[in-house]
């Protein structure tokens, strides 16, 4: 055995399934609050309470989800124990109470002392994140190209955390803000771009070969993902720490063709791993994940209309939402099974007839609530968003009307979520098998 | 974790590549509880089982993994002497 497998150190369920629980609920949140909100869709970006609602989705759902997951992900693709699965618990802690503080702060009309406290909080949580994951992957043999990408994702998150951190100081030390009135952007190319987007590829890339049974998928456009979406994060930091003054009529479009480049090598690493598949037939799980990939060229469509903030919501309502839900019942399925019944494989007397699979354990018409309800929330919002820039031909309360209709089915959607969630964990599971599990094994056992 | 030498089956052998996860864990299981003790159970995977090794460590059992060249891996497990058999329990 390994010493870096070695010692009675496996992560427990609760620590990734905490955050899970907190982001699932945070996304049902969202919908809700859009449900009874509707105006939030289509108010400028910079309003307190669009602030609020983003970063429910984007700090208390993607980036809680997106730690939950690094604390199994890594050290199954390290090939080594996580270095302290207890911190677990400080991180969880720290990230759900600044997430609470930051959207606190932002609905009560962007309170400084609560933004900076929640993100200091937030950055903590981050750090001991990030510091659990570098003392894993010291202790590991290799580091291939898709663990090395997820680590650059935790690391951008962690920037993307301190940009946060920075940003609300300079509204609590007005003295500060010239010096980082320009990082908004870069904080939210990092988190976007960097964070999300190369965790969701990258571990995108190990876990839909993994549940599709594709094997041999080139990692080029990996790769291209990862030095096109660098690239736009470099070109970002350039354009926000040039001194006032000096044009930068470049940064817009590098950045633009770097996200297109992404979005493109993003895709094509998918069809490479799907044109490769044995399983013809993807639960919805990985279709719903599947859907995500495909709407990802969605935003590079709206930003090469030159419409920017839509091509943000347009990704964290598709592409990124949907993708983390589809990754959401396959790893919650996953570690809830191998939290209860694992221990039963082969010794429990009562499982003899086979203890249920993760098929057995989901409930395929709430995934097709999910994957159908986001998706049409999402179209409802982009285009509701596009309807009231030309208020002249979609007049306001019709977008409004579009707005909630879409929000309530997104509602709908994300409550499925977290119920499937719920019953994956807690409910009472029978097996299913047409054939024990002992007679498959037995059909490919050999001897010799 | 010894590379990349690749062992020769003893005992039992089971071939796990090919399979969505949990089947390889369970099939893996379900022939290490039939093991005697001392006897010798190879798996070959698609990946490194890394969920797998708790369940084995829990049941007692010693394992050398062994990397292979595009991700394979080839487990040999061994049933310690102290963790009862189903018979016997």
């Amino acid at each position: 055995m390994s010493g870096a497998l070695a010692g009675d150190n496996a992560v427990p369920f609760a620590v990734p399934f905490r955050f899970m629980a907190v982001g699932a609920l945070s996304l049902a949140g969202f919908w809700s609050a859009l449900a009874f909100q509707p105006a939030w869709a289509v108010a400028p970006a910079a309003h307190p309470a669009v602030l609020a609602l983003v970063h429910v989705l984007t700090l208390m759902f993607g980036a809680g989800v997106l730690m939950g997951a690094l604390h199994q992900l890594v050290p199954v693709l390290l090939v080594a124990k996580l270095h302290a699965p207890s911190w677990g618990g400080v991180t969880w802690a720290a990230a759900t109470a600044g997430g609470v503080l930051i959207v606190t702060g932002f609905a009560l009309g962007s309170r400084p002392s609560f933004l900076a406290v929640g993100g200091g909080l937030a950055l903590l949580a981050t750090t001991v994140l990030l510091a659990n994951l570098a003392l894993t992957a010291a202790k590991a043999t290799r580091i291939d190209t898709v663990a090395a990408t997820v680590l650059a994702a935790a690391v951008a998150l962690w920037l993307t955390m301190m940009l946060g951190l920075l940003i609300a100081l300079s509204r609590l030390l007005p003295a500060l803000a010239p010096a980082f009135a320009a990082v908004r952007p870069l904080h939210l190319t990092l988190g976007l771009l960097a964070a999300f987007g190369l965790a969701i590829a990258a571990a995108g890339h190990r876990l839909l070969a993994m549940f599709v049974l594709s094997h041999g998928a080139p990692l080029r456009w990996l790769r291209l993902m990862a030095g096109a979406v660098a690239t736009a994060v470099i070109v970002s930091a350039a354009a926000a720490w040039l001194p006032a003054g000096v044009p930068r009529p470049w940064a817009g479009p590098a950045v633009t063709l770097a996200i297109t480049v992404a979005a493109l090598a993003a895709v094509a690493d998918v069809r490479a791993i799907l044109v490769r598949r044995m399983r013809k037939r993807p639960d919805v799980a990985v279709s719903t994940f599947l859907l995500g990939a495909a709407l990802a060229l969605a935003p590079v469509v709206l930003l090469l209309l030159g419409r920017p903030h839509d091509a943000v919501a347009s990704t964290l309502l598709g592409p990124v939402s949907l993708a983390i839900a589809g990754m959401l019942v396959k790893i919650v399925g996953f570690l809830a099974w191998q939290h209860r019944y694992a221990p039963q494989v082969g010794r429990d007397p009562a499982s003899a007839g086979g203890v249920p699979m993760l098929a057995d354990m989901t409930v395929p018409l709430l995934g097709r609530l999910t994957a159908a309800g986001l998706t049409v929330g999402a179209f409802a919002v982009i285009l509701a968003r596009l309807a009231a820039a030309a208020p002249r031909y979609a007049p306001a309360s019709a977008t409004l009307t579009l707005v909630r209709s879409g929000a309530l089915v997104g509602a709908i959607a994300a409550w499925s979520l977290a119920a499937h969630l719920g019953w994956i964990v807690f409910g009472r599971h029978r097996s299913s098998h047409a054939v024990s599990v002992r007679d498959f094994a037995g059909a490919e056992t050999g001897t010799s | 974790m010894s590379t990349p030498t690749v062992p020769v089956p003893e005992g039992i052998f089971l071939d796990n590549r090919g399979l969505e996860p949990p089947h390889p864990m369970v099939r893996t299981l379900e022939a290490f509880e039939r093991l005697l003790p001392g006897q010798r159970l190879t798996i070959h995977n698609d990946r490194v089982p890394i969920y797998l090794l708790p369940q084995l460590e829990v049941r007692g059992a010693s394992f050398e993994i062994h990397e292979l060249p595009g991700g394979d891996a080839r487990v040999l497990i061994t049933r310690g002497d102290e963790y009862p058999h189903p018979s016997a329990r």
